[in-house]
């Protein structure tokens, strides 16, 4: 059981999504379980918009976006020093199809299946990444 | 509308296999969200119901991950090496609500120090693994009703002196009569009371069959005589450890 601590620090997320219903659903979770402040993007340029203008700690990222891929950010990002650094994970119905060995340039540090995934090992993982565990 | 030369009813399954996919994640999701929701001092029973949820969503995923396998022309299945530890692991790990749910255990064995490799498709064989896995656990639950602690269910992978690989599953449920099981699946709305295992919820035996041999592999199954099945998978060794053992 998770439970919301108010004493632990906030961390801001972004979640890329097209599912805005599944990105508001995990966003309300994350909010419970670790006190996430959560942002709620569907397309590539107002995440990048979002991460330019919001002091964001990690991004969740959807690889599939309707018609278009978050490749292309993950590029955009891997360009810049500051963006490069922020942790990055995959939360993708492909997930298990994908390889860190290929998606670690990128910044990106695990890679989790929508199908199979936990979400106490996704918020284990936000904390480990954030340091905003105990 | 109609598009000459496309083959509908494949499509649209497909389609539809694929569809599946974002109302289930969101199902899943929102039961994480419902969790998160309740007070602290929710019954037990509430959050186990909710695990349920979760499991039957995996339980769905995996027939349209049939589905789909289904429709896939086997000469296009890629065929790689597969490392059979880990595709195990991952079985465990998947199949682990199902076991608490059910109270059976998950026996795997494998050789130590030792990598079990076939050359099949992953994702195929582990549809495939995991739709018989999550059969023999729910008749084994039915076979062994008061007692929990038998409930356990081997999957046994060695590699075999003739160069292939082995997977051999073995369960105590009710035994299986092809058959028969075969006419229940032609025709669902004849039940045939006789029929104490229908075949592998349907699809995943025929399938498997078809898949198998597309990866030069062969799949047999009888009933033990004490009760109980096994089936037995074979496919070819992957020498590409061997290769690079060699290498170094």
């Amino acid at each position: 059981m998770m439970s919301n601590i108010d004493t632990k620090p906030i961390v801001t997320l972004l979640i890329l999504d097209d599912d805005q219903q599944f990105a508001s659903s995990l966003a309300d979770s994350l909010a419970v379980a670790i006190n996430a402040n959560c942002y709620c993007e569907s397309d590539p340029e107002r995440a990048m918009q979002a991460i330019d203008n919001q002091k964001i700690d990690l991004l969740i990222i959807d690889i599939h976006l309707g018609d278009r891929n978050a490749l292309t950010l993950l590029n955009e990002l891997s360009t810049y020093p500051d963006t490069l650094a922020l942790p990055k994970i995959i939360l993708s119905s492909s997930g298990s199809q994908l390889s860190i060995d290929d998606l670690g340039s990128y910044g990106v540090a695990a890679i989790y299946d929508k199908r199979t995934y936990d979400l106490a090992d996704l918020v284990h993982k936000i904390q480990e990444l954030t340091d905003s565990g105990d | 509308m109609s598009v000459e030369g496309v083959d509908f009813g494949s499509v649209a399954l497909t389609a539809a296999a694929r569809d599946l996919t974002a109302p289930l994640v969101l199902l899943r999701q929102l039961s994480f969200q419902l969790d998160g929701q309740l007070a602290t001092n929710e019954s037990p029973a509430t959050r186990q119901t909710l695990q349920n949820l979760r499991t039957a969503v995996g339980r769905t995923f995996n027939i349209a991950d049939q589905l789909r396998l289904a429709l896939t022309d086997e000469n296009n299945l890629v065929l790689e090496p597969v490392q059979l530890k880990g595709l195990c692991h991952e079985l465990n790990s998947e199949l682990k609500p199902l076991q608490r749910e059910l109270k059976c255990n998950l026996d795997f064995e494998l050789p130590r120090r030792q990598p079990v490799v076939a050359v099949g498709n992953y994702q195929a064989l582990k549809t495939i693994l995991n739709g018989f896995l999550s059969d023999a656990i729910r008749y084994e639950g039915q076979c062994h009703q008061q007692d929990a602690n038998r409930r356990i269910v081997r999957l046994r992978v060695a590699n075999r002196h003739s160069g292939d690989v082995a997977i051999e599953l073995h369960d105590d449920g009710p035994g299986i009569n092809l058959a028969r099981s075969l006419e229940a699946v032609m025709e669902p709305n004849n039940v045939n009371p006789t029929v104490a295992r229908p075949l592998m919820g349907s699809l995943n035996l025929l399938l498997a069959d078809r898949l198998i041999r597309a990866m030069n592999g062969r799949l047999t199954i009888h009933n033990r005589r004490r009760g109980g099945i096994t089936i037995e998978t074979i496919l070819p060794t992957s020498h590409q450890l061997t290769l690079l053992e060699a290498i170094r």
